[in-house]
């Protein structure tokens, strides 16, 4: 159990640099996109990479912030059910656990075949400044992983693994999935 | 498999899934890599993951997090409550003003912000108070807030029409202008309703509200303290309609100029920074990952031959123009009283987008008149998330009262559906300019 909640610990360590790193990728939006402006326009010199760099950053602001918003309990749900059959609750709610982790370790499975593929066959985004495509896509594959984490987490019924952030301590973190 | 079999299919098992309560990018996926293992098996994964990374590096939907951080700094920093006092100062001393107050608010917040919800909570804890202990009408003044908060999303700056925009390919320039005159026309017919009923029903608003005369300089300095709010619409808005910027060149230079507005006002610091840019990346991230795990879904329809098929029969249904247009309202206005906007917009859209070109509508007027649809739904009984944000701003309301605040507005937001629907130029005159 102490190894499992070392573990759970690093996840939510990682999962609180992912959640910095995509809070500095919309700054740098805002940075990257008001430079552009002000070049263009004052100095009649725009860039030829503001708006790739913003498409970059746009990948790790969604993905890498995914595992917090899971941690968070925050994903947009209808929770017509759950709210009006009690009884409904717990079952519907590991059939959120259960169907939450497939599908994300489903899809980050998918997602690292394509990285590694990415990899293996040296691919470079399609920009006036090339960078290989995987050093953007591997957040799509950290976002999935790190999100079935946390619903594989909600299974346990100990609290031991409950999830905690050192970024946002006054967040709650919840417990249900359709919080 | 029948195409129609196919796409009642998948559209049953998403509904089902949305209404179990799982997140909806979940519902979204388990349909779509079903779907894919059912239809291209292995050969469709390496498309599912370029679909999630080309929705994910979009250019234009780095607007979403841009707006909603232009308005999460503006809320929390305090600064919305000089835009308060000001409008306060300048509705004059006319019956009901409180109802005026709250509607003009609600539209110039619009226009500062996109999201309904943010609206709604700040005036509900801000506005509603003061209204009961005024002796305004407790049903009327709840109505006007909800009706006044589900201008945001209409007026621009608006997150949904990114979205909309994006997934329609439609010039999202075009469509947020667009919203301009709808929205204001909204805000005119829900101020004139108010009005009449206070005129017809007196009860409605005390008679003699210390209102306090404002004098010239009063005046003059309640303008002179909009001052950066305007300049902050002209960024976002002006520069588009300029052709200066493009939408998420304008929401990043909106989002220095509510920067600017909160450090002129002495409420910037970096506690309140870092809330606003941390809250504005996780709402990004809970649409964004609904968008891109949704987007295949549109390519699955085509390769499954229901695309096709769905405008073929449209074609031979022969129904006027008319018709097909109160069918294809129709239909999400019932659904949008129970299912997420957000999730049945992303269902919706890629059915709709190729019938567009089959009834020859415009697609600029027909998404305004969709995206109206769809934000009555959030103040439609019985579910719609501005309902739930007045509930938990004003908790002392019981939900039969909202709910029943909340029907003259719907009713007149219908009829605003019906002169846009007639007049098409309220939604195309702007977009035309341009």
């Amino acid at each position: 159990m102490r190894v499992l909640k070392f573990l759970a610990r690093f996840h939510d360590a990682l999962s609180d640099f992912g959640f910095v790193l995509g809070v500095a990728a919309l700054g740098g939006i805002v940075a990257v996109y008001s430079y552009e402006i002000a070049v263009r326009y004052f100095l009649n010199a725009p860039t030829k990479w503001a708006t790739e760099t913003v498409q970059n950053l746009l990948v790790f602001v969604i993905f890498m912030v995914v595992p917090h918003v899971t941690r968070l309990g925050s994903h947009i749900s209808v929770t017509i059910l759950p709210d009006f059959v009690p009884v409904l609750r717990t079952p519907l709610k590991y059939f959120t656990i259960v169907a939450g982790a497939c599908m994300c370790f489903f899809a980050a499975w998918i997602s690292l075949g394509e990285n590694i593929r990415q990899i293996q066959f040296v691919i470079f985004t399609e920009a006036n400044y090339p960078i290989p495509k995987w050093w953007m896509s591997i957040a799509i594959t950290y976002g999935f992983a790190g999100a079935g984490l946390y619903f594989l987490r909600q299974a346990d019924w100990t609290g031991t693994l409950r999830p905690r952030s050192w970024v946002a301590p006054n967040v709650h973190v919840a417990e249900l999935p359709t919080q | 498999m029948e195409w129609w079999v196919t796409l009642s299919g998948g559209l049953a098992i998403l509904v089902v899934l949305f209404l179990t309560g799982a997140p909806i990018f979940l519902a979204f996926l388990v349909v779509i890599l079903g779907g894919i293992l059912v239809t291209l098996g292995d050969a469709g994964f390496g498309m599912f993951a370029n679909s999630l990374f080309q929705t994910a590096s979009t250019s234009s939907l780095a607007t979403v997090p841009l707006f909603v951080l232009l308005g999460e700094i503006l809320f929390r920093s305090g600064s919305m409550d000089v835009v308060l006092d000001a409008v306060d100062k300048l509705v004059g001393r006319v019956r009901g003003r409180q109802y005026v107050l709250s509607i003009s608010l609600s539209t110039v917040f619009g226009m500062l912000s996109g999201s309904g919800i943010a609206v709604a909570a700040m005036l509900g804890r801000s506005l509603l108070p003061v209204m009961e202990q005024r002796g305004y009408d407790r049903r009327l003044s709840t109505g006007t807030l909800l009706a006044g908060a589900m201008l945001a999303p209409i007026i621009p700056p608006s997150i949904i029409v990114i979205i909309v925009g994006t997934l329609a390919d439609v010039s999202i320039a075009s469509l947020l202008i667009a919203g301009i005159l709808p929205g204001l026309l909204m805000a005119a017919l829900y101020l004139s309703a108010t009005l009449v009923a206070v005129r017809l029903k007196p009860s409605l608003a005390p008679a003699d509200e210390d209102a306090g005369r404002q004098t010239l300089g009063d005046v003059v300095r309640a303008v002179a303290s909009l001052m950066p709010f305007t300049i902050i619409i002209f960024m976002v808005m002006g520069l588009i309609i300029l052709g200066i910027a493009t939408p998420s060149e304008s929401a990043a230079t909106g989002v220095v100029g509510a920067l600017l507005t909160a450090a002129y006002y002495r409420r910037l610091n970096w506690k309140m920074l870092y809330r606003s840019v941390a809250e504005a990346a996780v709402i990004t991230s809970m649409i964004m990952i609904i968008m891109a795990s949704s987007v295949m879904f549109s390519q699955l329809l085509a390769f499954t031959g229901a695309t096709r098929a769905l405008m073929e029969t449209t074609t031979t249904l022969g129904l006027p123009p008319w018709a097909m247009l109160a069918l294809m309202l129709g239909l999400p206005f019932v659904l949008y009283m129970f299912i997420d906007q957000l999730g049945l917009m992303l269902i919706i859209i890629p059915i709709y987008d190729p019938l567009l070109k089959v009834l020859g509508f415009d697609p600029v007027w027909f998404w305004m008149l969709f995206l109206i649809n769809m934000t009555l739904g959030a103040i439609t009984p019985p579910f719609g998330y501005i309902i739930f944000a007045i509930k938990g701003a004003a908790q002392h309301l019981s939900m039969n009262e909202i709910f029943s605040a909340s029907w003259l507005f719907v009713g007149l937001t219908l009829i605003a559906m019906v002169l846009i629907a007639v007049f098409p130029g309220i939604a195309t005159f702007l977009p035309s300019l341009t």
